[in-house]
């Protein structure tokens, strides 16, 4: 029954992915099957719910085999008619070629790393705070009862000793749902397919951009910074959002870099996905959006504005919406409703999110390197101004300098930032240890790291870097 | 033409040569490379892992530790046995080996009264008291605290009761032979 249920959900996630472009490679269809697979399964499951249907096995099963029916007919259209080219290998036939000793050197050391976290995580069952009082705990009740509105979110008594996380948005519930339904003890399965898929999904887009040993380099950096590879065995929300929330980052900006129009859909769903998960998913959003407009107003088109505008924000709205009409609030809003300025509480806010951010225990030196990096490329640019001539200096800000991508970087960031700054603070727990900032805003910051990591070894710099290095050894070749 | 062919073929066996050569200078020089490439990558993963904290945290405290207890540990434990281990260091500890019991001398559709949560505290259980965390480890069983006697409903369905340090042995409707400390009653027999 597991494996049934679980190549039920891969298939699915397959066929959308070949359904949404042809042009992802392997590594991004091999990352994308199951992250997509179980992100339509639990929308899937919200909409048997609000049917009346009932999540229940069949149910789902049933859903899943309809879904793979109707997308395979819909390829086999499109396949039929030219409209896709079925290809294994797309652009490129996959080559060793690139793959040398130090690449070889970070790939063992991190896949030793990612079986030891592995074991970690499939060995504990869910130990954590807010998985127990939270998203577990609703979990175990929708595989039972077989509706998200159970006994257990509607047990006002409960909601109120549990707090937010029980009120979550319902995909991560919903993913441990499909392991309890299928008769496991522990949903910690979920926690492995999301973080090895995202290893081959993340190495699967930067390599997009940058040459093997780079991709190789980020991955690794990226997935032993410390916090983050502890969540790996964690059964919390925020690694699934993180994952969610920087493909669709860097979908987005694949798409408007490289104009390949399914990466603007991929970012479209696990936009939506994001914020499926957790509803701070939703600070990228507007940071995408102002980037979408300015390609807008450049290309004198609406369509995408609209399509993203809208679709993406689907499921802040639907769970807002499913919450008001089943859960009587126990809580009071932890947020200030209203604008205002207080110099001291952002300088507080501020202060708490440079330390946390430079503190190694937490990140690793994933920020250190950001930062660094673009003080160097600050200066890379200043260098290249002043030692061109006046012609030239009209090209020394070129469109791959990653300045779009910086935006949605430092734009989602200060969102983010500026939440934590719009909370309340009457009791003190803004700040305290354990409290939200030192709590939550630090897993929050996962989806920074993934798309730090992107720019340290794609920015500018770097890339001339690699065309002098590509460049010298033909040479020497030749 | 003769000579031009003989200069032609000349060329070529030299060109040839010149290729070989290149090819195996340019086959040295990238394993050079290579090797040189690796020992940085395996130089910068060791300054890494053994000078900054998080890092050397992670591998050396976190990884190597979990392999440790389960390496100690009896292979295949349940998930109930692994709670145990986790939150009580050993098999059959911790109070969540109490609230094990509980779920073994239940079944799934008991509905369970639960002593004051003060009492609860006064004897040690950190966690037990919080009914969201006892609802998570006995669903789906119900629980219902003494002190929501009054503003529950569920406490007039309730079937069985948790009997601590004899508080409880008189809400049940038949005498209890041997009494002890911990026990998980019907409330009739």
């Amino acid at each position: 029954m597991n494996y049934l249920i679980f190549t039920l959900i891969f298939i699915t996630g397959l066929l959308i992915v070949l359904l949404i472009s042809d042009k992802f490679s392997l590594g991004e269809k091999l990352g994308l099957t199951p992250l997509v697979g179980l992100g339509y399964t639990t929308f899937l499951m919200f909409f048997l719910d609000a049917a009346g249907m009932g999540i229940r096995f069949s149910n789902v099963a049933a859903g899943l085999l309809a879904t793979i029916t109707i997308a395979g007919a819909c390829l086999a259209y499109l396949y039929s008619k030219k409209l896709r080219s079925f290809q294994l290998f797309p652009n490129e036939k996959p080559s060793l070629a690139g793959i040398n000793l130090p690449w070889l050197v970070f790939f063992v050391f991190g896949a030793y790393m990612a079986y030891g976290i592995t074991v970690k995580c499939l060995y504990w069952p869910p130990a954590e705070f807010d998985s127990i009082e939270g998203y577990d705990l609703l979990a175990k009740a929708i595989a039972h009862e077989g509706t998200i509105a159970n006994s257990i979110l509607l047990n006002p008594a409960i909601v109120a000793g549990c707090g937010p996380r029980l009120l979550y948005p319902p995909l991560f519930a919903s993913c441990n749902a499909i392991c309890y339904m299928c008769g496991m003890e522990s949903p910690k399965l979920i926690t492995a397919i999301f973080f090895l898929s995202w290893l081959v999904l993340f190495y699967s887009l930067i390599k997009r951009f940058v040459p093997h040993t780079a991709a190789i380099v980020a991955t690794f950096m990226m997935m032993i910074a410390p916090e983050m590879f502890a969540n790996a065995s964690f059964t919390l929300t925020n690694l699934p959002t993180a994952i969610y929330a920087a493909t669709a980052v860097l979908s987005f900006y694949i798409w408007y870099e490289r104009r390949i129009e399914g990466f603007f859909y991929l970012s479209i769903i696990t936009l939506l996905f994001a914020t499926w998960t957790r509803s701070d998913g939703v600070v990228f959003y507007p940071a995408i959006m102002l980037v979408l407009l300015y390609d807008g107003w450049k290309t004198k088109t609406i369509k995408r504005i609209l399509s993203y505008g809208i679709i993406s924000i689907i499921p802040f709205v639907l769970w807002h919406f499913y919450l008001t009409a089943h859960i009587e609030r126990q809580q009071n809003s932890f947020f200030i409703t209203k604008l205002f300025f207080d110099a001291d509480k952002l300088g507080q806010v501020w202060g708490a999110a440079k330390t946390m951010l430079f503190n190694t225990q937490l990140y690793g030196l994933v920020f250190h390197f950001f930062v660094g990096i673009i003080i160097l490329n600050i200066i890379y640019k200043i260098f290249l101004f002043l030692s061109a001539d006046e012609a030239k200096r009209k090209n020394i800000f070129q469109a791959d300098d990653r300045f779009s991508f910086l935006v949605v970087f430092f734009g989602g960031w200060a969102l983010y930032t500026l939440l934590f700054y719009q909370m309340k603070n009457t009791d003190g727990s803004l700040f305290a240890p354990g409290g939200w900032m030192l709590s939550g805003y630090k897993r929050g910051m996962f989806s920074f790291v993934p798309l730090a990591m992107f720019y340290v070894v794609s920015n500018p710099l770097a890339m001339w870097l690699y065309a002098k290095l590509s460049s010298w050894t033909s040479t020497g070749k030749s | 033409m003769k000579p031009e062919k003989g200069k032609k073929r000349e060329k070529t066996v030299s060109a040839q040569k010149n290729e070989a050569s290149s090819g195996s200078l340019n086959f040295i020089s990238g394993l050079f490379f290579n090797i040189i490439g690796a020992a940085v990558a395996g130089v910068f993963i060791y300054a890494l892992f053994s000078n900054v904290q998080g890092y050397d945290w992670l591998l050396n405290t976190m990884l190597k530790g979990n392999f440790e207890t389960i390496e100690q540990n009896p292979p295949d434990p349940t998930v109930a046995q692994r709670y145990e281990i986790k939150w009580g260091g050993r098999i059959g500890m911790g109070e969540i080996s109490y609230v094990n019991r509980i779920k073994d001398q239940t079944p799934d559709s008991a509905i369970i009264i639960i002593p004051p949560r003060k009492m609860l505290t006064d004897v040690g259980f950190k966690s037990m008291p919080e009914m969201p965390w006892l609802t998570y480890f006995l669903y789906p069983r119900k629980v219902v605290y003494e002190d929501d006697k009054d503003s529950s409903k569920l406490y007039a369905k309730a079937n069985y009761i948790l009997a601590l340090n004899g508080w409880g042995m008189n809400k049940v409707n038949y005498q209890i032979q041997k009494p002890e400390a911990f026990m998980v009653l019907p409330l009739k027999k």
